[in-house]
């Protein structure tokens, strides 16, 4: 791999092994090594001081004690933990189902020609931008028995919906706040997605005799498949991670009903000052997280993909 | 951007028009079209309008039925009165201070590792670089809790370093950089070398401003991300000197929740700034989405 330069040389071996390719590419050591150090610091070292801490009891005011696996047997039978990963698996299902239908067909809409378009596109896709602070503190008034949402829905429902304070109705009410400002983020990723499709094998189906749904079926829906993975990754990891919504909106409340696997290691490690048993519930979130994504991976498959 | 064929047949625009009933079905389609579109479009931003003219509103009037959008009387005083209130413009500084350190150092040293990854060649780069992208596997939840017992150890508890520097770097955005740079032509860097350019000089006079475009991308998720963030903010900050924006309005909503007016005044003040960037900035934001989404 190493040449001494395009310019024939006599017999001269060089001075030493630092040949000017090799000083050269230790730069590149030097201009990436911030970061592997950052990472190393702030990213792996406490990941693995996480593992460790998670077999510990620590309440940080008393030093860490050692107690094997007593956390992770805790977590097997502990009731809110159970319930926290249930409700975060509904949040997750619960909004990306709705997310991917919702965009791609806004999508498609969008890759029309019309009047306006930039305005309505701009218009979807402002919500994405709000803090997740305000959206949460907006819709928790819009959310009143007396607030916007029942006033408008009183002709058509009888009595008056408990959003925010049903346990049944919460976590479908933030799932719909989540839903609704996630749309214009996946709409417009579907958006760039079915730009790569080229035009002509639309005009090739129709000129085969293809309708609408036929198109869709079998061109748009195939070819849309890795932006399809894509947007399927990113929504079920983030709505893993939901914290600030639950946060700010109900405090997990009421009872367990919103209590998000995020929430609960807070609680657990800032409330209850149980750092270790925090610390075990994150390390039961990454093995989630990664079986999660392998899974999905496997799934939609995208590497036998081919059109010309 | 726009040449996408529509799915339903453009013929009908141009063959001539047979009879007035296929014009009249035509214009109905439409019609319903927008109609649909627009109906869509108010749910998206029905919620905002409501934040907007309940922050103008007497406190008994917020809830008032039947709705009424335009304020009577307009109670201008609900912004000086929650902004006096809790310290909203440090919250405000905050943010931003935090903000642009964050994204002044993600650039940096983003563009220089993806530099780094993608130009030169050294022992152990591609396992480095694995590692590297494999922190984007590891939800924040697994290493909030040892991070907060890091920042505790070196002291940095409620201080400016403790919401910088965590988040100082991106293995997304080194990522984004190193494949935007791998599509730079090698030539360039060679001539750049015989011109007697130094390696750092390369980086800064070369690779920076040919990167203008992914670095655009880079810099508004970095910044909006950092703005919005609330959960690192809430476990490292307890002075209210040092809270961001996000956090202070939470503060606020939890003690002043229901001072509904005031609420919202405080709300409308903390997203007017980010609306008045995105539609200033709407093409670099979209097309920073766009960019990050293909290259994933």
């Amino acid at each position: 791999m190493q040449t001494t330069g395009v310019i024939p040389t006599t017999d001269r071996r060089p001075r030493s092994r630092w040949t000017p390719n090799r000083r050269r590419n230790l730069f590149g050591l030097l201009f990436v090594a911030p970061a592997v150090i950052f990472f190393g610091v702030f990213n792996l070292y406490p990941m693995a001081r996480a593992f460790y801490v998670s077999l510990t009891s620590y309440d940080l005011l008393t030093p860490p004690r050692f107690i094997g696996l007593e956390n992770y047997a805790y977590l097997l039978q502990d009731d809110r933990f159970r319930i926290a990963l249930t409700n975060t698996f509904l949040f997750m299902i619960g909004t990306t189902v709705p997310l991917w239908v919702f965009s791609l067909g806004i999508a498609l809409v969008m890759a029309r020609q019309f009047r306006f378009k930039e305005l309505y596109r701009t218009l979807y896709f402002m919500p994405v931008i709000l803090s997740g602070v305000v959206v949460a503190i907006v819709w928790s008034l819009l959310y009143q028995e007396n607030g916007l949402i029942n006033t408008a829905l009183s002709p058509f429902v009888k009595g008056t919906l408990f959003w925010l304070t049903s346990d049944q109705l919460a976590p479908w009410s933030i799932i719909i706040m989540a839903v609704w400002q996630g749309l214009g983020f996946y709409m417009v990723i579907f958006l760039a997605g079915l730009q790569n499709i080229p035009a002509d094998l639309y005009a090739a189906a129709s000129i085969d005799g293809a309708n609408a749904w036929g198109r869709f079926r079998y061109i748009t829906l195939p070819l849309i498949r890795p932006t399809a993975l894509f947007v399927t990754v990113i929504s079920l990891i983030g709505g893993f991670q939901t914290f600030t919504y639950q946060y700010v909106m109900t405090q997990g409340g009421p009872g367990d009903a919103t209590n998000v696997i995020a929430l609960l290691i807070y609680s657990a490690a800032f409330s209850y000052l149980k750092i270790g048993l925090a610390s075990a519930m994150s390390m039961v979130m990454f093995a989630i997280i990664m079986i999660l994504t392998l899974i999905q991976f496997r799934v939609l498959r995208t590497d036998n993909l081919s059109y010309v | 951007m726009s040449n996408l064929v529509a799915s339903k047949p453009a013929v009908a625009t141009r063959t001539t028009q047979r009879s007035g009933l296929q014009r009249a079905v035509r214009v109905l389609r439409w019609t319903v079209f927008y109609v649909l579109l627009s109906a869509g479009a108010i749910v998206m931003i029905l919620p905002l309008i409501w934040m907007l003219s309940a922050s103008l509103k007497e406190p008994s009037q917020i809830f008032s039925v039947p709705i009424q959008w335009v304020p009577d009387p307009v109670r201008w005083q609900n912004y000086s009165e929650a902004l006096s209130t809790a310290p909203f413009g440090r919250y405000f500084f905050n943010s931003i201070f935090i903000g642009t350190c964050t994204t002044t150092s993600v650039l940096f040293f983003s563009s220089l590792a993806g530099f780094g990854f993608a130009k030169y060649t050294f022992p152990g780069r591609n396992v480095l670089f694995i590692l590297i992208l494999s922190t984007l596997m590891v939800p924040f939840q697994v290493i909030m809790v040892p991070l907060y017992l890091l920042m505790r150890d070196f002291h940095w508890l409620n201080s400016y370093l403790a919401l910088i520097v965590p988040g100082a770097m991106s293995a997304f955005g080194i990522f984004l950089m190193r494949q935007f740079i791998l599509t730079l032509p090698d030539e360039l860097f060679d001539a750049a070398r015989i011109d007697g350019s130094g390696e750092f000089g390369t980086f800064l006079r070369l690779v920076l401003p040919l990167s203008k475009p992914p670095l655009a991308a880079l810099a508004i998720f970095t910044f909006l991300d950092s703005w919005n963030s609330l959960l690192w903010p809430l476990i490292v900050v307890n002075d209210d000197d040092l809270r961001p924006l996000s956090l202070g309005l939470a503060e606020f909503q939890t003690r002043y929740g229901t001072s509904y007016h005031y609420l919202m005044a405080a709300s409308v003040v903390a997203v007017i700034p980010v609306i008045l960037l995105f539609v200033l900035l709407q093409k670099q934001f979209i097309q920073g989405i766009v960019l990050t989404g293909l290259k994933s």
